[in-house]
């Protein structure tokens, strides 16, 4: 279910935001403050955060920064009283969604966190696969990771074998037990994980 | 100038006097002897003390008792037989003792006669220095009345004497000839004021002995005077009592007062227009807060009806918070249009701590935006002090708006500010306190003296003069403004205001 975080300090706007996301069947949770929202425990699921710019303590500018360098990565969307062109340019630079002037209309607020929803799943789901990608090549043993690396780098099995000192049989066995513990169907499917592991073949430890 | 005089010619010298009185006394034997030669009989007793009593008249007491003691020894050689010789027959004694005591009484009735004109003299000189006196008295006291521009009037209630100053009746432009009366005098008097002036007699018969009021007055020309009237209940020695009343012409002084006050109060609005355009960014967010809210619960509120089935609880919901938002943003409306408002200054009886909320929620935004932890301490139960809510709230939004930027610059330490709000006792008894403290740059000594002063700042941007039209409007109430720095940073800035004897209306 996707879930809608409003942090305004204004109840009037919050409610109101609460209604119009309930209006199409959106989960809403309300916050009246940077801090309140930071020491709730946000739920499992595609959401993004509607944030007023000027908040009670905290701007929501330096609020967007905090959750970077915090490594909460949410799609946020913001709202300001009055537009702001350098504001805006420096949210939207951090990378937000949107920036909406008070009063918006609905739709214009409604699309903004439709698309922060489908960037939100796509994050998601990227994350999920990396994660996925990630156990797998825990399970390979030391020599199998070694094998990966080389072949995928280009390298022939016989290259592999030279580099390595082991026999080409060997060396085969291997790439086929890391193919299978991968889940790679080719060895262009290989080669892809590889690159989205961040796998940099090992130097050839002989010149 | 007229003097009454005794004679028509001045004290003769000694001799010329005493001359005349042997002169007088022979030419009346003369000419009783001549008489006598002619037809027999002669007045001589008459005769001679017709001399004496002209020497009396004319050289006084030491010539006459010359004039009568040779009267007596004329008599006594030409008119007592035998005559020519001092000798005397016994029967003419008591002729010539009476003779003597005739003239001596004479002398003495003469000597009185004069000594009583002399005192009359004397008198009269005085009576007419005195007059001088008060002549200069009463010029000097016109030339004074004219300067001050101060007539004066008396009046005796019991007989309905009125008497009046040069100054006062030109003052007044009375008509003395017609004699006016107490009821023409009150005819002149503004019809508005004449109701006070009835209760000022009032008083006064009810024995109050002083009286001070202004009164307008309707001059000739059809204008209108402002007269100023002092008067005083005095009992005079003949058991009378009297009004003693100065009249002083004020028009000139009440109307330049009238402009200096019009224009204080054009100021003092400019400079609370000034005030809302320096926050104009935190009231365009209070107003378009609610009205963002109330779209949105519109949107919203739409959505709802269109969903099948529509959720008209939902939709019911959204009206009535569109409703409340929509109060609000008129409240916020209407607390500018109230600062804004050029509106007469009306005093009574008001809550400070109902000002102090009200300029909070005023600041509300203000205090957000520039990071301000505001505490504020409010005595529960604090009585009203008599003020102009607007220019109240003035001085209040002033003095924290001024603590707020004296905390711009501040990052070491939280910006506390705190309203405080108490009434005094011991010396400023029977007084409320606001104090605003901030913790920020502070004041310096050379600063503190001159900090009401018109036009000094210590801002760049700032026109001075804010703190200077809060202590006229805090000195029009009757109060007191000053500053103090704190003993940690920053600085108080503190306003004692007289409480009311009423209760808030």
């Amino acid at each position: 279910m996707s879930r809608v975080f409003v942090v305004d300090d204004e109840v009037a706007v919050r409610e109101a935001l609460d209604s119009l996301f309930r209006s199409v069947d959106l989960k809403v949770d309300l916050f009246a403050s940077a801090a309140e929202f930071l020491q709730y425990m946000r739920p499992d699921g595609p959401s993004c955060l509607v944030l007023d710019i000027r908040l009670p303590g905290v701007s929501g500018l330096d609020f967007q920064d905090e959750l970077l360098r915090a490594g909460i990565r949410i799609p946020i969307i913001f709202m300001t009283g009055h537009g702001d062109i350098p504001m805006s340019v420096r949210a939207m630079k951090a990378g937000a969604i949107d920036f909406l002037a008070k009063p918006f209309r609905d739709q214009d607020m409604l699309d903004a966190v439709a698309a922060a929803l489908k960037r939100d799943q796509q994050m998601r789901e990227a994350e999920s696969a990396n994660r996925a990608l990630r156990e797998a090549y825990e399970r390979l043993t030391t020599r199998e990771r070694e094998v990966m690396a080389l072949v995928t780098s280009g390298l022939m099995n016989k290259q592999v074998a030279g580099e390595l000192g082991l026999s080409e049989i060997t060396i085969k066995i291997h790439r086929s037990h890391a193919m299978q513990k991968m889940k790679a169907r080719s060895l262009a499917d290989l080669v892809r994980m590889s690159e989205s592991l961040g796998l940099q073949a090992a130097k050839s430890r002989r010149p | 100038m007229s003097t009454f005089r005794l004679r028509w010619w001045p004290t003769p010298p000694a001799v010329l006097a005493y001359g005349v009185a042997i002169l007088s006394v022979t030419a009346a034997l003369a000419l009783a002897l001549l008489l006598e030669a002619w037809v027999q009989s002669a007045p001589t007793v008459s005769l001679f003390l017709c001399a004496i009593m002209f020497v009396a008249w004319y050289g006084g007491l030491g010539p006459s008792v010359l004039a009568v003691v040779l009267a007596t020894v004329y008599f006594t050689l030409f008119m007592v037989e035998p005559t020519g010789a001092v000798a005397v027959d016994g029967h003419d004694v008591p002729r010539i003792v009476l003779f003597i005591l005739t003239t001596v009484f004479v002398i003495l009735l003469s000597a009185a006669q004069q000594r009583n004109a002399q005192e009359l003299v004397r008198v009269n000189k005085a009576l007419l220095a005195e007059v001088a006196q008060r002549r200069r008295v009463e010029a000097y006291l016109d030339e004074a009345q004219a300067l001050s521009r101060t007539g004066s009037f008396g009046w005796t209630p019991a007989s309905n004497d009125l008497f009046f100053s040069k100054e006062c009746q030109r003052l007044l432009e009375l008509d003395l000839d017609q004699r006016p009366s107490f009821d023409d005098i009150l005819a002149r008097v503004h019809a508005d004021d004449r109701p006070m002036v009835h209760a000022v007699r009032e008083r006064s018969d009810a024995g109050q002995p002083d009286h001070d009021y202004e009164i307008r007055w309707r001059a000739l020309a059809g204008t209108t005077k402002i007269l100023h009237v002092r008067a005083h209940r005095v009992r005079l020695q003949s058991g009378e009592e009297e009004l003693v009343v100065a009249v002083m012409d004020v028009t000139a002084a009440r109307r330049a007062q009238e402009a200096l006050h019009a224009t204080e109060v054009a100021l003092t609005h400019a400079a609370r227009v000034a005030t809302l355009g320096e926050m104009s960014a935190s009231i365009a967010h209070e107003v378009n807060q609610p009205l963002a809210a109330i779209v949105t619960n519109g949107a919203a509120g739409a959505r709802w009806l269109d969903r099948q089935p529509p959720d008209l609880g939902e939709v019911r919901s959204a009206i009535e918070r569109m409703i409340r938002d929509a109060q609000r943003a008129s409240e916020v409306v209407q607390r500018l249009r109230a600062l804004a408002r050029k509106a007469p200054v009306e005093r009574q009886p008001i809550d400070l701590n109902e000002v102090v909320g009200d300029s909070i929620a005023f600041l509300q935004r203000e205090i957000q935006t520039r990071r301000i932890v505001l505490k504020s301490e409010l005595r529960p139960g604090l009585p009203p002090v008599v003020a102009d809510r607007i220019e109240l709230q003035q001085v209040v939004i002033n003095l924290m708006v001024n603590g707020m930027q004296a905390m711009e610059r501040v990052s070491d330490r939280p910006r506390l500010l705190l309203v405080r709000t108490s009434s005094e006792t011991g010396s400023e008894a029977g007084q409320a306190v606001l104090a605003v403290q901030d913790s920020g740059i502070g004041l310096d000594s050379a600063s503190l003296t001159r900090l009401f002063n018109p036009f000094f700042t210590t801002r760049p941007a700032g026109l001075g003069l804010g703190l200077s039209i809060c202590r006229s409007i805090v000195e029009s109430h009757g109060g007191r403004i000053w500053a103090s720095t704190n003993e940690g940073p920053g600085a108080t800035f503190q306003v004692a205001l007289p409480l009311s004897t009423e209760r808030i209306a």
